[in-house]
């Protein structure tokens, strides 16, 4: 039986810092604070897969997601200066919220601690044969067709994201000024939507039966 | 012998059955060409369904004579196998689907050629008589249905080509609500038909009806407990169809409908569907009464029990409401309702002796005198200009000679009066419950002689007195294409109770009868019947004084009541003098007993409530109404973060984690 | 392991992404500054025919073995599913001909195609690590689609819900997986199946119920419905077809597979009284609320995009008791079901679509802007009615017999009508959902148009596939075994190997009123049987 003190310390301290800083990333106030804790959230988790002795899962982790996505993430926020957030962060219905993330959570770990076979040690060390040349081997063998179509999960994402962030010419749409614009005046957002945070705008008014 | 060259030519191929589809898919046909080639031409339209309803006619006389004695079944194409199930497209003709087939093409044809007239000046004349044509061809696809699932699907056609002929005119708002009215209660039964037929399959294992018979015959515990229920159900299906209670509602709102739709529909075929299939799946109901453990308290109470009672009640109820009732067409409309209860009550009560032969008698000869009344009343409707209040006409019998001799007959063979076609049925039903519970024999008494008292009182007041208006007054006989098929009509009428259709059944159902026609009949055909009843006509008109006396003298006993009881308060009257006599019960029935505001206080308002909780429910969710009433009066300046944080995103992250817990509850509770 | 081989079993995908890259380098190089109209005709165009050459390819492959831990599974049936997407998917692009939602054609057209190939990697895997990329690879591009539409703020708001719930679900989903393969070690269905059974341990039904919310996202089952009306009504309309077609079949498809093939051992029972735990209760509890809020709510709407979201919420839940059947049967409902519901739900998607242009709403069409459309367009409305009817469950359209052969398979599957009480309920929600169908129906057959009544302008090609769909529809209604036999269990093989069992016939009696007992599941489906032309019996069965 494994009892909690059974479970490495560094395991759980890996664990306190990236639950904290993604909790952080979600309540703070300042998008720059966000986006710095999500890269210590992801920091952590790179720990844990190098706790797990998955070392090239883990490095990766550290280079794409901290290298590359998180400063991405970061750069973005800084470029739109749209920092500041005035509102409060927290719903208010906290309480509803509070209420059913502690029954999620109670329903997610309860099995997890009455399960008998996760009280089990492996038998021998699950270390995984990770060496990154054996990675390379299954994914260009057995695995190329799920590699296949991340390629091109890839390639609509990219495609999406240059359509969603591209500015529409107003003039070309259309030879004549469809009525959609005319009839639109009165409500939030006149012009064509710039960007996917500007179009996203919340039009439950209207949209309402 | 006739009958082995029937035998004969069924065996050696020549497939005279096969002509059984013709009958069914001609009138499809002739729509579906009158619709795409010639909508636009009256006269080819016309042509077109009305030659092949009547082609239609021409050979289910055939196949009458041919297989009104033996049975045959044409099995040409799979349609559906699902493991277990086998549902093959294949049309049944025997005694019973072969006497429908003649009553269903009969009417129609005749019933479109007074259409002929009727609709002349009609915009949509071509689309009416199409969907007539499919009307003509669902209705018979249900007659030769050889199994359930087919006769079902057929069951919802013949609904969908009613909603659209009672919305036929859907320029009139009621016209439309009371389309949709029928369809909704239809499919109310509908839903307890389907059920029902899932039930007898999963008991059975089959759902043909030759094969389910079969079965049943052979082990009649077959159904086990679920014998009570799955009769319920099927019978929910005919309720629905036969206007029965308490899903009566819909058939006198259907009279929004053009008057020939009435007379077909609403008088001889449609609302028969539901008694034709009772008496078509009889031998689910003989079985011995089973109810399944949450509903064993009701003990040996059989299906077929309940169905009697429930066609009494619509028997008494719709012929109260009918005594009240100003509107020609819904006079008729309820005296409608009225014998539709008797009929299912006979099947009800046949049960017990294994013969329903009396309701699908009754049927018969209902079919001829309603259709042929529906068909008068739209006679006088046409002469006065679309007047039908009964007390704003009067004094019409020396106007339209034709149509007053007809509908005479008519209310004469409705009340049961001898040697009228009703009188015989009637007869047949009243021996029938004499024998199996003398408390629905009187009830149905009183239903005679409220019967008789309504008609009598429509005839007198419609009629009979002075002119009432100015309408009235110019009123003058319709076209010989309209009074043609009333005197076509009234033949039947009179004569149809002669022949013994009732042992003609019987034999069909196996029942020896005290006469043994039906025995003769079966075995030998048609032929030999009618030499006998040509030779005997005196003892068929004198045969239910012969073999249940008691039940013939009860029956003109309450017809003679009936009758006085009407000469003394409307003859000669310029106002319904009821009124004053019983106040609150004639409200009542005025009111039809307040069936629809029954509804309407009910049902709808729960409806109506249950809806809008739900949408009130999504739409919070979806609107996040909760957050936004707080702040309804900020601005809406946020863009998508503010949407992420305080709007909708948040209460939709809520609920997904609400659904979590909820199936996490489901799971490990 | 040769590439080759691995490209012919793979050509009908590839010759679909290399549509989709050809229609999309065709739009930016060469028509960049051709009208709107011509570049939108020239990429539906090359898509028709890439998506031609695939059905072709797809129709003579010839079935292979399963690929590499089942990664790839090609046999007729998923043949058949894949040639219905790619047909769904080409509808969807004729549809969007002339449609003003987006200028960037070569894109629209581009994402539609990589969604589909998603659909069609997704029917033909056997493994789990295939099936969350699939998956993934079918909601991205459509996540995308439903922002199309940059003129409607709708549009925006729809595709960051969509995109955020099912980031949700996709999570859930992955978590769950994970533990299913911690829980088996393997991740093919034959490991899965061989080593998790329904025990004393929860963390299984952990597994199973994030697993489950996952697909009871995709196909929007209730309480996971919550995007579906709003992206419904968001999306561009051939979109939100789109979604509700290609998508759902897919999406059913993998999520029957999953649970009866590689989940059998932890399914438990939903009988009315003895349930035991496992995923059939879950997906019972999913069913139920999802048919009854579905019908339910669908009454309130005053959108035909809403209505129709609503509606599919309460299909989804019928197609769900296919699923819980748990049995062959069930599945060759199921795809009855979703194949039929697909074609109606993008024939309806196809009017609102029509409408939607002719009325040019600003957010949408709503209820009332069908008024009077059968004056506007007979043709329109005969479709419409096929569609709504159908939908309904109206025999003898293809909708009657979907909901029917699903009822009675799962009439079926239950130990002495156990499940009959989940049955009573479908066919109750059913008869309340005529009453919303009935409803668009008087809009377009009673209610008076506002104004004078203009006809609707209709393109060729897109009445075109209105018709053919409502013939389908009509067709299948008509002759369901056809369809059904394409799903029926052992069909293909037995047509493969040509083996003709004896022919039964009616006279066999006792064989054909205990079926259950004397011949076993499904041996005799599928076969062409020679029954007699017609046969005599007496009136008296005695």
């Amino acid at each position: 039986m494994r009892m909690l003190s059974d479970i490495p310390i560094a395991f759980l301290m890996i664990a306190a810092v990236t639950l904290v800083s993604a909790v952080c990333a979600m309540s703070l106030r300042n998008l720059v604070h966000c986006g710095l804790c999500l890269v210590l959230t992801f920091v952590g988790l790179a720990a844990t897969y190098l706790h797990l002795s998955a070392e090239f899962v883990g490095f990766a982790q550290v280079l794409v997601y901290v290298g590359a996505v998180a400063i991405l993430i970061v750069f973005t926020i800084l470029l739109t200066r749209n920092a500041e957030v005035t509102l409060s962060p927290v719903s208010q219905s906290s309480l509803v919220g509070l209420g059913i993330a502690i029954a999620v959570c109670g329903s997610l770990v309860l099995p997890l601690v009455t399960s008998p076979s996760l009280r089990r040690l492996p038998a021998q060390s699950l270390a995984p044969d990770a060496q990154v040349q054996r990675i390379g081997e299954k994914l260009m063998a057995q695995y190329v067709i799920p590699l296949e179509a991340l390629a091109l999960v890839l390639t609509a994402a990219m495609i999406g994201a240059v359509v969603i962030a591209m500015r529409d010419d107003p003039e070309r749409n259309d030879p004549s000024p469809s009525p959609q614009n005319q009839k639109d005046t009165g409500s939030v957002s006149n012009s064509p939507a710039g960007t996917a945070l500007n179009s996203s705008s919340s039009t439950s008014s209207s949209q309402r039966p | 012998m006739e009958h082995d060259a029937v035998q004969h030519a069924v065996q050696s191929g020549s497939k005279i059955q096969d002509l059984a589809w013709l009958v069914l898919f001609l009138p499809l046909l002739g729509s579906v060409m009158a619709w795409f080639i010639t909508r636009r031409d009256r006269v080819l339209t016309t042509v077109f369904t009305l030659g092949t309803v009547i082609l239609s006619f021409i050979l289910s006389v055939t196949l009458f004579a041919v297989f009104g004695a033996a049975s045959a079944e044409c099995t040409p194409f799979q349609f559906l196998h699902i493991g277990d199930l086998k549902v093959d497209i294949g049309l049944h003709l025997d005694a019973l689907s072969t006497l429908m087939l003649l009553v269903v093409t009969g009417v129609a044809s005749l019933v479109m050629i007074f259409s002929t007239s009727y609709m002349h000046d009609d915009a949509s004349y071509s689309r009416f008589f199409c969907t007539l044509g499919l009307f003509v061809f669902s209705m018979l696809g249900i007659v030769l249905a050889n199994n359930f699932v087919m006769m079902f699907v057929f069951w919802e056609l013949v609904g969908v080509s009613s909603y659209l002929l009672i919305g036929f005119w859907f320029e009139r708002p009621a016209a439309g609500d009371a389309a949709k009215k029928a369809f909704l209660s239809n499919r109310l039964g509908d839903f307890g038909f389907i059920l029902g037929i899932l039930m007898v399959w999963s008991a059975v294992g089959s759902v043909n009806f030759q094969e389910i018979q079969a079965s049943l015959i052979k082990n009649p515990a077959a159904m086990g407990v679920w014998a009570g229920l799955a009769g319920l159900l099927v019978f929910m299906g005919a309720m629905g169809k036969s206007a029965q209670f308490p899903l009566h509602v819909w058939l006198p709102d259907a009279m929004e409908g053009p008057t020939p739709v009435s007379a077909l529909i609403h008088a001889a075929t449609m609302v028969a569907a539901g008694v034709y299939m009772l008496c078509r799946v009889f031998f689910i109901y003989t079985v011995p009464a089973g109810w399944p453990p949450a509903l064993s308290f009701l003990g040996d109470l059989s299906a077929a029990t309940v169905v009697a009672w429930i066609g009494g009640i619509t028997a008494l109820l719709a012929a109260l409401t009918a005594v009240q009732q100003n509107d020609i067409k819904r006079i008729l409309a309820y005296s409608t309702l009225s014998q539709l209860g008797y009929m299912v009550m006979a099947v009800g009560l046949g049960a017990s002796t294994g013969n329903p032969s009396a309701s699908m008698f009754h049927l018969f000869t209902h079919a001829f005198f309603k259709a042929m009344l529906f068909l008068g009343a739209g006679s006088v409707i046409h002469a006065c200009h679309h007047e039908q209040d009964i007390w704003r006409m009067g004094g019409l019998w020396k106007k339209m000679p034709v149509t007053f001799w007809t509908f005479a007959i008519g209310t004469a063979a409705l009340a049961g009066l001898p040697p009228f076609s009703g009188f015989y049925s009637k007869d047949e039903i009243l021996a029938t419950a004499l024998e199996a519970n003398p408390i629905l024999c009187g009830l149905a008494v009183l239903v005679a002689c409220l019967t008789t008292f309504y008609m009598c009182r429509l005839v007198l007041v419609a009629f009979f007195g002075t002119t009432r208006t100015e309408s009235a007054e110019h009123a003058h006989e319709s076209p010989r294409s309209m009074t043609i098929p009333l005197m076509f009509l009234a033949v039947p009428s009179v004569v149809a109770g002669w022949f013994p259709v009732g042992e003609f059944i019987a034999g069909h159902f196996g029942v020896r009868s005290h006469e043994g026609v039906g025995r003769v009949v079966a075995q030998e055909g048609i032929g030999p019947m009618l030499t006998m009843i040509l030779g005997g006509i005196d003892h068929a008109l004198f045969a239910p004084f012969n073999h249940n006396a008691l039940a013939a003298f009860l029956g003109l006993f309450g017809v003679l009541l009936g009758g006085s009881a009407a000469w003394a308060l409307y003859w000669n009257q310029a106002r319904d003098p009821l009124p004053g006599l019983f106040t609150n019960l004639s409200r009542a029935m005025r009111k039809k007993f307040y069936f629809d505001e029954i509804y309407d206080s009910v049902f709808i308002p729960i409806h109506d409530t249950v809806a809008c909780i739900m949408a009130w429910f999504d739409r919070w969710i979806i609107d996040g109404l909760g957050v936004r009433g707080i702040h309804g009066t900020i601005e809406i300046v946020g863009r998508a973060l503010r949407l992420v944080q305080t709007g909708n995103l948040q209460t939709y992250a809520f609920l997904f984690a609400a659904g979590v817990a909820f199936l996490a509850f489901i799971a490990l509770q | 392991m040769n590439y080759m081989e691995l490209l012919g079993a793979l050509a009908p995908e590839a010759i679909v992404v290399l549509t989709a890259l050809v229609a999309l380098a065709v739009d930016l190089l060469v028509l960049r500054q051709a009208p709107q109209n011509a570049r939108q005709v020239v990429a539906v165009s090359i898509t028709a025919v890439g998506i031609l050459a695939a059905i072709i390819a797809l129709s003579v492959a010839a079935p292979s073995p399963p690929w590499m831990d089942g990664l790839l599974i090609n046999h007729s049936t998923t043949a058949f599913l894949k040639q219905t997407l790619l047909v769904l998917a080409l509808v969807a692009g004729i549809l969007s001909i002339q449609s003003r939602f987006t200028q960037h054609t070569g894109e629209y057209v581009t994402l539609l195609l990589l969604s589909t190939v998603g659909m069609m990697l997704l029917v033909s895997s056997d493994n789990l690590l295939l099936m969350f990329v699939a998956l993934e690879l079918t909601s991205l591009p459509l996540y995308v689609l439903t922002a199309f539409n940059k003129e409607s703020p709708s549009s925006s708001e729809a595709s960051l819900k969509y995109f955020l719930i099912g980031s949700l679900s996709a999570a859930c989903l992955l978590f769950g997986i994970s533990l299913l393969y911690g829980l088996s070690g393997g991740i093919t269905w034959t490991q899965l199946a061989t080593t998790l059974r329904a025990g004393s341990e929860p963390i299984v039904y952990l597994a199973l119920i994030l697993t489950l919310i996952g697909f009871a996202f995709k196909v929007a089952a209730a309480p996971f419905h919550l995007w579906a009306p709003d992206v419904y009504q968001g999306a561009p309309t051939p979109v939100a077809a789109f979604i509700a077609s290609g998508s759902k079949i897919a999406s059913f498809y993998m999520f029957a597979r999953i649970f009866m093939a590689a989940l059998p051992g932890t399914a438990g029972s939903a009988a009315w009284s003895g349930a035991t735990p496992g995923w059939v209760p879950l997906v019972a509890a999913l069913a139920v609320v999802s048919m009854i809020l579905g019908n339910v709510a669908a009454i309130a709407q005053r959108s035909v995009k809403r209505l129709l979201a609503y509606s599919a919420i309460g299909h989804a839940g019928y197609a769900l008791l296919a699923i819980l059947s748990n049995t062959e049967q069930g599945m060759g409902s199921l795809l009855y079901y979703v194949v039929t519901y697909a074609v109606t739900a993008m024939g309806a998607f196809a009017v609102v679509n029509v409408i939607e242009r002719d009325v040019q709403a600003p957010n949408g069409e709503s209820l009332t802007d069908f008024a009077g459309l059968s004056r506007r367009s007979p043709l329109l409305s005969l479709c419409l009615l096929v569609f709504v009817l159908s939908l309904a469950g109206i025999p003898p359209l293809a909708g009657f017999f979907g909901k029917f052969y699903i009822f009675i398979a799962t009439a079926q599957s239950g130990t002495s009508q156990g499940l009959i009480w989940l049955v009573m309920l479908a066919i109750g929600t059913s008869a309340i959902s005529l009453y919303y169908y009935l409803q668009i129906l008087k809009q377009v057959y009673v209610v008076e148009s506002v104004g004078q009544p203009t006809p609707v302008q209709l393109r060729p090609a897109e009445s075109a596939c209105i018709v053919a769909m409502a013939c389908t529809v009509l067709i299948l209604g008509c002759a369901p075994n056809w369809l059904i036999n394409r799903f029926s269990p052992n069909s293909t093989e037995v047509r493969r190997a040509g083996v003709i069992t004896k022919p039964s016939t009616t006279l066999e009696l006792a064989a054909e009123i205990h079926p259950r007992i004397t011949a076993p599941l499904g041996t005799a489906t599928g076969l062409v049987q020679k029954r007699p032309q017609f046969e005599t019996t007496t009136a008296n069965a005695q």
